[in-house]
């Protein structure tokens, strides 16, 4: 798989794909997208480097230890739920506070965002944990 | 006549997921998986108040025309939750099954992932994957 | 506020976190014991606290995120704070117990996260008040099982294929089972259009009060039964179980055999008895007639075998027939009778095969033809073993007895004599080949094939003793004074039979 044409069109793809992937997580609340939908994403572009460029290339850049990403994923999801204890609320309870900011206009700050990025590491941690150790087995 | 194709599309599912997970072949029989809880996916979204043109996410938000009348739950007049009555203009359809379906998804990926990984390790240990063959534990 | 409120949510997210926790402080072997130690038994001590809160205050109803009866909720009534306790002590005993047995290895790699996303699983499943998202604590459960199989002890001598083959059976097996609950969950929701199991109940109550209950309710009732007679091991779907259960390490082995095959008989009465009023009385034949068929099956299958572990988990798979022939039976007795056998079995069995792994390691073999004598190298195992026994075949002064006298009683009270013949007649098989093993194992001439060097240097280390003489003291303590037991029992299954104030305390909390 470590044609000219696949190095060059996923040097150009992967950081698009995972700038998409961010926009996904964060659009959704209201709208398509949410943790899981930008982990899967997130996960086939990094998977896509793998395929293209090898493990060990990849690996002799940086190691990535993506069991880490998963148990913090884990860990901020359900720290996110007994955060709401803290104020006196129910587990998991959700809030949110309209502000405008600078540049970015108005914009609905929630909390349920913290859970989905902890879904979102969850799933690429999980997926990319699953790839990896598949693929460094003889 | 959209629900027929949708129930009989489930059905075939369903058909070929079975006949599947008879196969002798692990991999066949984890397919076999796959394609049942597709079937499942589908019948779960069907459950709800399905129309199969209308989305589950509020378009119109803000405009005062988002008020869900598919939670009303009218016990005197028979009316439960979900069950649209003859001639009610919905504006979305029910999105508890869409989180279902979702949460069904995303299990059925783990375990997918799981059994793949399982078959893999069979292979190693084994040296095959066909059932009939792996049959070491007795008595 | 009242600091008991929220209880419920953390008995199933403290493991959850911590498995998160355990993971990033993987390699750390002896803060891991410490601390898992001191989180499960946390999580006994707040459970508990709980069960006397529901004692004393009513069933409690934690709104998880505060959605009323749309969102997910955690209903601790008496049968689930009950078994929340129960499955807290053996996991709590199965951790320490662990913490000597397991491999290094193991206990590097994944045992820790996997342990504790298995008790939030279990603790979910009891707690919950959402059929949905039982259904999703079976798969965290299944899923960590699975992988808490593979891993390996000391006195574990199945190889890695077969462990492999185990686990493929029993996850094609459950998905296969999951996805039937998916399609009856599916099914309810399309008939009735919630997923809160008073909700439903209330909707299928006014469904059959307006005789308009349309007849798939009863499908989906049984569908149901096949997808919780999986889980407990109910007769043609009991094969499974010898496979799978002796391929675990021994402490995964006594929460298996402890706690997962009784989440089938918690979904059964919780399920059925809540819900699924108007079915019942068709399907209490066919429980009666499965749970002998499954007493018989079980029993004569154990009696044939001489592999230890595997004797025991059809011993386990005879006894689940003993716990859901008081199901079936039905009447407040025999409910009651029900949970005095399941909490009976539970712990009894568990430390049978807490006691089997330390005997197999000692002895170095799991065939009993090739043990003999080893009461003199390993007098403690003994007793413990002798104890176990006893209260599976129901001999005083062990809980055992209490618990076969009472589902006779019940059985004679609501007249079904034939039922009750057939399972006091394989209660005496269940005596025989308990004490055949025990007598082969520990008893006569000291084999050959012991008397190397090396076995008798393999002997209980403090944490396992300490495990095994408090589950000894539990067992004992059952027998001796059953009453908070069978008071509690009884009052469970007068809840059981009478819903509504379960249903109350959920709609009237949530509503709003």
């Amino acid at each position: 798989m470590t044609t000219l044409i696949t190095k060059t069109v996923s040097k150009a793809c992967v950081p698009i794909i995972i700038l998409f992937s961010i926009s996904l997580l964060f659009a959704g609340h209201d709208y398509p997208g949410g943790g899981f939908i930008g982990g899967v994403m997130f996960a086939s572009a990094i998977s896509l480097l793998y395929v293209v460029f090898g493990l060990k290339y990849i690996d002799s850049i940086y190691s990535y230890q993506w069991d880490k990403w998963f148990a913090s994923g884990l860990l901020l999801a359900s720290l996110t739920g007994f955060g709401a204890m803290l104020f006196g609320y129910n587990f998991l309870r959700s809030s949110y506070l309209l502000a405008s900011l600078p540049l970015a206009g108005d914009i609905k700050l929630l909390s349920t965002t913290l859970f989905d990025i902890g879904v979102y590491l969850v799933v690429i941690g999980s997926l990319l944990y699953v790839f990896k150790g598949t693929g460094e087995d003889e | 006549m959209n629900h027929t194709l949708l129930s009989v599309s489930i059905a075939l599912l369903f058909a070929i997921g079975t006949f599947m997970i008879l196969r002798k072949d692990m991999i066949k029989v984890v397919i076999g998986l796959t394609i049942l809880s597709h079937a499942t996916n589908l019948l779960i979204v069907s459950a709800g108040a399905f129309l199969g043109w209308r989305t589950p996410i509020i378009i119109n938000e803000g405009t005062g025309n988002s008020s869900g009348i598919i939670f009303t739950d009218d016990l005197a007049n028979g009316i439960l939750a979900p069950i649209i009555p003859e001639g009610t203009e919905v504006v979305f359809v029910d999105p508890l099954v869409q989180a279902l379906t979702l949460t069904a998804i995303v299990i059925s990926l783990a375990t997918t992932a799981f059994l793949l990984i399982l078959c893999y390790r069979v292979y190693q240990e084994h040296g095959t994957t066909d059932v009939s063959e792996i049959r070491r534990l007795k008595g | 506020m009242d600091s008991m409120q929220h209880v419920p949510i953390i008995l199933v997210a403290l493991p959850m976190v911590f498995a998160a926790i355990t993971v990033l402080f993987r390699s750390k072997s002896g803060l891991q014991k410490a601390l898992n130690i001191g989180v499960f038994a946390g999580l006994f001590v707040m459970s508990f606290s709980l069960l006397l809160d529901v004692w004393n205050n009513g069933i409690i109803v934690y709104e998880v995120g505060e959605w009323g009866k749309y969102g997910i909720l955690l209903v601790a009534d008496l049968l689930g704070a009950g078994m929340v306790v129960l499955s807290s002590l053996i996991s709590l005993m199965a951790m320490i117990y662990a913490t000597d047995y397991m491999d290094r290895k193991a206990l590097d790699a994944t045992f820790f996260p996997l342990f504790n996303l298995m008790a939030a699983g279990l603790n979910g499943i009891f707690l919950t008040g959402d059929i949905f998202n039982m259904f999703v604590f079976f798969e965290v459960l299944v899923l960590s099982s699975c992988g808490l199989i593979v891993l390996t002890g000391r006195g574990d001598h199945t190889k890695m294929a077969d462990k492999l083959e185990a686990i493929f059976k029993y996850l094609i097996l459950n998905m296969v089972s999951i996805i039937l609950m998916l399609v009856a969950i599916a099914s309810l929701y399309a008939t009735v259009g919630t997923l809160n199991m008073a909700d439903i109940a209330v909707k299928i109550a006014y469904l059959a009060e307006t005789g308009t209950l349309p007849w798939h309710i009863h499908v989906i009732a049984m569908m149901l039964i096949v997808v919780f007679g999986y889980k407990a091991a109910l007769f043609p779907l009991h094969f499974w179980l010898a496979d799978v259960h002796p391929s675990a390490p021994a402490p995964i082995h006594a929460m298996l055999s402890g706690m997962v095959i009784k989440v089938g008989v918690y979904g059964i009465l919780r399920v059925h008895y809540l819900i699924f009023h108007e079915s019942m009385f068709m399907l209490q034949p066919v429980l009666i007639l499965l749970s002998l068929v499954t007493i018989t099956v079980g029993a004569t299958s154990a009696v044939g075998q001489y592999d230890l572990k595997r004797l025991l988990a059809y011993s386990s798979v005879s006894q689940i027939g003993y716990v859901l022939l008081g199901v079936g039976m039905g009447t407040a007795y025999a409910l009651t009778a029900a949970m005095v056998y399941l909490v009976n079995h539970a712990i009894a069995k568990s430390m049978l095969f807490l006691a089997t792994g330390e005997t197999l390691y000692h002895a170095g073999t799991k065939d009993i033809r090739k043990m003999g004598g080893l009461v003199q190298s390993a007098p403690f195992l003994s007793i413990i073993f002798l104890i176990g026994a006893m209260s599976i075949a129901g001999l005083p002064p062990t809980g055992g007895f209490f618990a076969k006298l009472v589902l006779f009683d019940a059985g004679l009270g609501a007249e079904y004599y034939i039922p009750i013949g057939i399972a006091l007649v394989f209660a005496i098989f269940t005596l025989f080949y308990l004490f055949r093993t025990w007598l082969s194992i520990f008893w006569g001439e000291v084999k050959e094939h012991d008397k190397e060097d090396a076995f008798k240097t393999r002997n209980p280390t403090i944490a396992i003793k300490i495990s095994l003489a408090l589950l000894a003291c539990v067992v004992i303590f059952l027998g001796i004074y059953p009453e908070p037991l069978i008071v509690l029992s009884s009052t469970i299954a007068e809840q059981l039979l009478d819903p509504q104030p379960y249903i109350a305390a959920v709609l009237e909390r949530s509503v709003r």
